[in-house]
């Protein structure tokens, strides 16, 4: 082979090379930087969504507190303590209130809690025990059994037997 | 240009001879050509990086801000822990029919009807609580009496039991699971009402 063909065939050969090597580098770079500039618009976007909507939860937050507070009232992952602040009027009057479940049962998914009286008049049982349906948005009394302990017709309210179980969803961890 | 030709020696006629070899001239060709494209490249390159510097510092304040808005979301995120349990049981609350809420219909039927006393109420309630799209499905065995003195103690009882069908939601059932039969020479005939709701 001549001389000149090879020299030519080699410098065209490394030139190529040289010149393909850098083209690509450079547009890898390219690409970096039109990715970032992509990256940079959609954070911007979603930076100015997320903190548009930080600003308005902490205009709502209080309001939230207290509702969340209120809807998941009793939701703990232990049960409740008998007393006036958890049983209200029902404890006040002296309704016997016994948990079912003990806390270190893991297994349990609900707190139950039996409830029973037999000094208490309906007049003043019924608006306690929906006070405390109404404390416990989560709660439910899956069953109540009221019964007179007098004849029909009593002309003068007397005390009722009561008995009722009341449920509400166990709060995980 | 220098000429050559038979008059000069075979090796300075070689080494003239990239002045007529066509290879030779390529490979010139080929070398300005790499240098123009490196200048091409580097005038890329310049401009590339000159791009990049200036987005730098707008990726960093986008960096900070991040981090800033997470720290400060974080502040809130037992709150907003609360929140998505509240959301994730909101079928739970918002299906939910207050038992009471039955007992005062059904105290309401009573007062309706004054021949008509109540002797036992029992209510159950089947909800499962551990089942989210669980219904409440309410049995209730109303146990009552109508004095013995009224005309036609049948005809109170299913009074009775079209006012508790008017007092109570729609859907519940309400059926005699004992009409009302005064026994010889008792004061009042017991009755039976049983009712079936199940919540939407």
């Amino acid at each position: 082979m001549r001389h000149s063909l090879t020299a030519f065939l080699s410098f065209f050969v490394v030139g190529l090379a040289i010149v393909a090597l850098e083209a690509f580098f450079l547009a890898a770079r390219f690409d970096q930087f039109q990715s970032q500039v992509l990256r940079n618009s959609e954070l911007t976007l979603s930076l100015m969504q997320r903190e548009a909507a930080l600003q308005r939860f902490k205009l709502k937050k209080e309001a939230f507190e207290s509702k969340t507070a209120l809807l998941l009232s009793g939701y703990n992952p232990e049960p409740l303590t008998v007393g006036p602040e958890t049983f209200g009027d029902l404890f006040s009057m002296g309704v016997q209130i016994s948990p079912q479940e003990v806390s270190a049962n893991k297994g349990a998914k609900v707190w139950t809690y039996k409830l029973s009286s037999s000094a208490i008049e309906y007049h003043r049982l019924m608006p306690a025990i929906s006070a405390l349906e109404n404390q416990y948005p989560l709660g439910r009394f899956i069953e109540i059994d009221l019964k007179t302990k007098r004849p029909p017709f009593a002309l003068t309210p007397g005390p009722i037997e009561f008995t009722g179980i009341f449920s509400t969803l166990r709060g995980r961890q | 240009m220098v000429s050559y030709g038979l008059f000069t020696s075979r090796k300075e006629r070689n080494r003239q001879r990239y002045r007529s070899d066509k290879f030779y001239r390529g490979t010139f060709t080929v070398i300005l050509m790499v240098i123009v494209a490196q200048a091409f490249l580097a005038a890329a390159a310049s401009a590339l990086l000159t791009a990049e510097k200036r987005i730098d510092p707008e990726t960093r304040t986008l960096e900070l801000r991040l981090t800033r808005l997470e720290s400060e979301e974080e502040q809130y995120g037992a709150l907003l822990r609360k929140l998505k349990t509240v959301a994730s049981l909101k079928p739970l609350i918002e299906n939910r029919i207050p038992a009471t809420k039955l007992v005062s219909n059904i105290e309401e039927a009573f007062l309706a009807n004054e021949q008509v006393g109540l002797v036992e109420l029992k209510l159950s309630n089947h909800f499962d609580l551990n089942d989210p799209n669980s219904k409440d499905d309410f049995t209730i065995l109303i146990t009552g009496a109508i004095k013995a003195t009224s005309l036609i103690p049948t005809v109170i009882l299913t009074d009775f039991t079209k006012t508790l069908g008017e007092k109570l939601p729609q859907a519940a059932n309400v059926e005699i699971s004992r009409n009302a039969v005064v026994q010889g020479a008792d004061a009042f005939a017991p009755f039976e009402v049983r009712i079936h709701y199940t919540g939407p």
